[in-house]
């Protein structure tokens, strides 16, 4: 059969470069989805674009569909036929399928004789098929975030200018909202306003683009930027610090790439590292050039849209800018150093932290009594304690300097403060403590790796957990200004990893006495505050592959040490797969079911009412298990502990197999109860074992 | 080209091109976008295509007029249109070869900028205009302001003034800009510059700063339920301004930013809703 290529380009305003990929693969999906639907095909297929237009490019597809034969099966001969004439069911089956009575054949299966037909169907013209798949297409391409421009009901990324759309030579009128649809394309933005040309069939157009300054395939693309990127300094020691995601973002922001060198002034590499990466390569998607001992140098190269022969205007005008960004970050970097970092303290008087809670320096002020709490309960020598002390009272000083009263920088803050720390003389692990006390800054951040920072991070995050909700800010749903969730998880995150033994409850109350200083303590807020705490471990847990039903069962460890409750959760969730315990959880159940019933718990237990062998033994059973869980527990020696209560089981299941609870004798009957109780409430210092969930089938047996 | 020149030929570009050259607004803004004929332009169904210079305010910047590249005080151009013209990318880049910047001879890039005022709660998409790295301007097809979606779309283009003109000039220093043939930018504002940051860095009375927020506050909301709105929007930008000069002395924390940018835009909240019952419905019940 014939074949023709199809071209489909879509003209935009410039994407942003986050969008084209998403969207690129959802085409090429979209696009084989819709050839494999409608029993097409394509000898080679290219999906690609340029931040001003996508592409989708099919080589040799066939102008028809292939046809194909309908089978449809009718009412039964005994039905279809009354006197040799074709009855009203056998017509309107007939109309159903367009056929006429010559059409009807008749098929035999062993269910007896049936009408039927074969109904020819013509393959559509792929014209059609593909102008409709192109005509739906703007409005289903998917962007994380979408813009209307002009029509109430078409949203894209950036606003749709023109489609071209060809099948073979021909045009495809495309209708959509009036958006210019034809073989025109337009060019490289530096070849002048509005250039536009003809694309004469879909095999000329990636060519066409090139002669038109458009690298349209976007792997050639960035397989030119990498190569240009290694190229600029051949000969030279020299070379450029390969960062491949920059390499993709620059890709996306190109039509057509023209690596530049150029330097900034050299007196700036003074500026610590972070800064300087920070300007050149967040701002301005610069490549930084190391030497050959992998340091920092004052050149950089850029990727240029411009013309290739423009080069050196263009360079100039990008160095000007270089420069002027790191001449204001040197000023303030001056500035700041000129003084130490300690003297900017005092300035957090002045600096509202929340209108409840004061000012930053009353938040630190806080920070310090918590760390010094912390240090305690950790036992933690003089000297580590000294650090850490002064690493909190120095952890918020770089906000009030000059460098992060700039708003360009202000997701350096820490880094900042570590820097002025160190030009200032202070001890390392307190700068490093600096930088890290916002550790983690989000869900995959790593966690401070200095005590300093671990502690700092932990006594800050809480004070801003627990005062932000004492002031009645507790987040509602997708709402958090504070950050309170992140700040929340952080602490979780921390003391997990730490395996301190620091009860999450006693971090909390104490971090709530604190804040007594500036705010009253509010009852309801404040258990606000341990539920929110509570809620961020089990979301920790839960990252951590712990199942719910265990994190239920250890409700009483939640606002434990969260090491604590780990370590309860590992041993439960290995203990509970093996076949003793799934017993222990029925009787278990059983016995809670028992005493839920009841209507008091509090019956005395009385020796001397005991019956039955099986009472006496279930009670001598009970108080070795005392005594060996109060040794277990004392170490947090979870596995053990559960251990024991495995070995409880078999005198519960004797105790209920011979031992009818709800007998008719009252005094009995609540000895019984009695008895329960007491198991029941050994067993929830470990776990509460009915929370787990177990297969229903086995469970009512 | 001359700075005044060069406001001059972007009226003219744009007058010709349709818009209406209106003036400078007479009250403090951090930006051209809180003039009322921005603001109140872009909501309802009203078409609008507007230009204007705006002196804009942003303490912050001050460098006691010692930096060559910034200044608590300077001056963008605005242009508002809507509905939006299918060529706006072409007629801004018109303007920029009137201004004399070649279109050939640069990078002219069209930077994502997911431009937002949270104080005005209001959000549009569109970019930074890049020449040759340096961001010229702000480019942005507004979707909603004061928390409301706009249908029709305004396009909203703004200009650096300052820092094109040093490109244009080729000069490094802002106080080096010849500002007419006869007078530079320097001559003209450096002592202002530098005595705007003394205050804004130094003297400004924190205390008065904070009252006197409060004070406009209360008195758009109170006008506002009078269905005075534009007073109502003039003490609005009144609360803005003194919420920029706190922030510029730093005595607003990261935290309680949030919450005087929330109060503020809760007036620009109210402005919308009192503008659209007292100008729009009525309009669009006569157009059904």
């Amino acid at each position: 059969m014939e074949k023709r290529d199809f071209l489909l380009e879509i003209g935009m305003e410039e994407l942003p470069p986050s969008h084209f990929m998403p969207a690129r693969d959802w085409l090429q999906a979209s696009f084989e989805a819709f050839i494999g639907e409608n029993r097409l095909s394509c000898d080679k297929l290219l999906v690609s674009g340029t931040p001003r237009r996508f592409f989708v490019l099919a080589k040799g597809v066939p102008i028809l569909q292939p046809d194909i034969v309908l089978e449809r099966t009718g009412p039964s001969v005994n039905i279809a036929y009354k006197d040799g004439e074709l009855t009203p069911a056998a017509l309107g089956f007939l109309k159903k399928n367009n056929a006429t009575p010559a059409d009807v054949q008749v098929q035999s299966t062993p269910r007896g004789d049936f009408i039927h037909l074969s109904i020819k169907q013509p393959g559509k013209e792929a014209q059609e098929l593909l102008k409709d798949w192109s005509q739906s297409l703007l409005e289903a391409i998917p962007f994380a975030k979408k813009m209307i421009w002009e029509y109430k009901d078409l949203s894209f990324s950036r606003p749709v200018r023109w489609l071209c759309a060809l099948f073979g030579d021909e045009v495809l009128q495309l209708k959509n909202h009036g958006i210019p649809c034809g073989r025109i394309s337009y060019a490289s933005r530096h070849l002048g306003l509005d250039k536009s040309f003809e694309i004469p069939q879909p095999s000329a157009y990636l060519d066409v683009l090139k002669a038109n300054r458009v690298m349209a395939d976007r792997d050639e693309r960035l397989k030119t930027i990498q190569q240009s990127l290694i190229n600029v300094f051949e000969d030279r020691p020299l070379q450029v610090m390969q960062d491949d995601r920059l390499a993709e973002i620059v890709c996306d922001l190109v039509e057509w790439p023209t690596a530049v060198e150029a330097c900034f002034d050299e007196d700036y590499l003074v500026l610590p590292e972070k800064i300087i990466t920070s300007t050149i390569s967040q701002n301005q998607r610069y490549f930084s050039v190391l030497d050959t001992q992998g340091n920092f140098t004052n050149r950089f190269v850029f990727i240029s849209n411009g013309d290739p022969l423009k080069s050196e205007i263009i360079r100039q005008g990008n160095e000007k800018v270089v420069n002027a960004r790191l001449a204001d970050a040197q000023w303030y970097f001056n500035e700041d150093s000129s003084r130490p970092l300690e003297s900017y303290v005092p300035a957090l008087e002045e600096v509202v932290f929340q209108a409840d809670l004061g000012t930053m320096a009353a938040k630190v002020k806080r920070i310090e009594a918590l760390c010094a709490w912390i240090c305690g309960e950790l036992d933690l020598s003089e000297r580590e304690v000294q650090k850490v002390l002064r690493c909190a009272y120095l952890a918020k000083a770089d906000l009030v300097t000059t460098m992060l009263g700039e708003k360009e920088f202000t997701k350096l803050q820490g880094y900042i403060g570590m820097q002025y720390a160190m030009i200032s003389g202070e001890n390392s692990e307190v700068a490093t403590g600096i930088w890290e006390h916002y550790a983690p800054r989000g869900p995959n951040d790593a966690l401070p790796e200095t005590l300093c920072g671990a502690i700092v991070s932990v006594a800050d995050k809480l004070d801003t957990v627990c005062g932000i909700i004492r002031a009645g800010l507790l987040p509602t749903g997708s709402a958090d200004p504070f950050a309170l969730r992140r700040a929340a998880n952080g602490v979780c995150q921390i003391l997990l990893k730490r395996g301190w033994h620091l009860p999450l409850e006693d971090l909390i109350a104490k971090s709530q006495a604190i804040l007594e200083a500036d705010i009253a303590a509010d009852k309801e807020l404040d258990e606000k505050a341990a539920n929110f705490f509570v809620q961020r471990v089990q979301w920790l847990f839960k990252q951590e592959g712990i199942a719910f039903d265990v994190l239920d069962s250890l409700e009483h460890l939640q606002l434990a040490a969260p090491i604590q409750l780990m370590e309860a959760a590992l041993a439960l969730s290995k203990i509970r797969e093996t076949e003793d315990f799934h017993s222990l959880i029925i009787g278990f159940k059983r016995a809670a079911n028992i005493l839920e019933g009841s209507a008091d718990s509090t019956y005395s237990l009385d020796t001397k009412l005991f019956v039955q062998e099986e009472e006496r033994a279930l009670y001598e059973s009970l108080k070795e298990l005392r005594v060996k869980l109060d040794g277990a527990l004392k170490t947090d020696a979870y596995e053990p502990a559960l251990k024991e209560l495995v070995q409880i089981g078999p005198a519960i299941d004797r105790f209920f197999d011979e031992v009818l609870v709800n007998c008719e004798d009252e005094a009995l009957r609540h000895n019984r109860h009695a008895l329960l109780n007491e198991i029941k409430s050994e067993f929830l210092k470990v776990a509460d074992i009915s929370k787990l969930v177990i297969d229903n089938i086995e469970e009512n047996k | 080209m001359t700075f005044q020149d060069m406001i001059l030929t972007l009226q003219k570009f744009w007058a010709d091109a349709g818009c209406l050259l209106i003036q400078p607004y007479d009250m403090e803004m951090g930006a051209g976008t809180f003039h009322p004929a921005t603001f109140f332009g872009a909501l309802g169904s009203k078409p609008t295509a507007i230009a204007y210079p705006q002196a804009c305010r942003r303490p912050k910047d001050g460098r006691y007029g010692e930096n060559p590249n910034r200044f608590g005080h300077y001056y963008q151009f605005q242009v508002i249109i809507k509905p939006t013209p299918a060529n706006i990318q072409n007629l801004y880049l018109q303007s920029l070869e009137a201004i004399g910047v070649k279109i050939e001879d640069h990078d002219i890039r069209f930077v994502e900028d997911d431009w937002e005022s949270p104080t005005l709660g209001a959000w549009g998409l569109g970019w930074e205009v890049w020449l040759d790295g340096m961001e010229i301007s702000q480019f942005t097809y507004f979707q909603q302001i004061a928390g409301r979606d706009l249908f029709p779309v305004s396009v909203e283009l703004t200009y650096g003034l300052e820092r094109l003109a040093m490109y244009i000039q080729n000069v490094d220093d802002y106080r080096d800009l010849r500002y007419s043939s006869s007078i530079n930018y320097g001559d003209l504002f450096y002592t202002r510059e530098k005595e705007c940051s003394d205050y804004s860095f130094n003297a400004a009375d924190t205390g008065l700063l904070f009252k006197l927020f409060g004070a406009h506050e209360a008195e758009s909301e109170a006008l506002n339920a009078k269905g005075l709105v534009y007073p109502a929007y003039d003490e609005l930008l009144k609360c803005s301004h003194y919420f920029n000069l706190l922030d510029a002395r730093g005595v607003i924390s990261v935290t309680e930013r949030a919450a005087y940018i929330g109060r503020i835009r809760d007036l620009a909240k109210n402005c919308a809703t009192v503008y659209l019952k007292k100008y729009e419905e009525k309009d669009e019940n006569q157009s059904l």
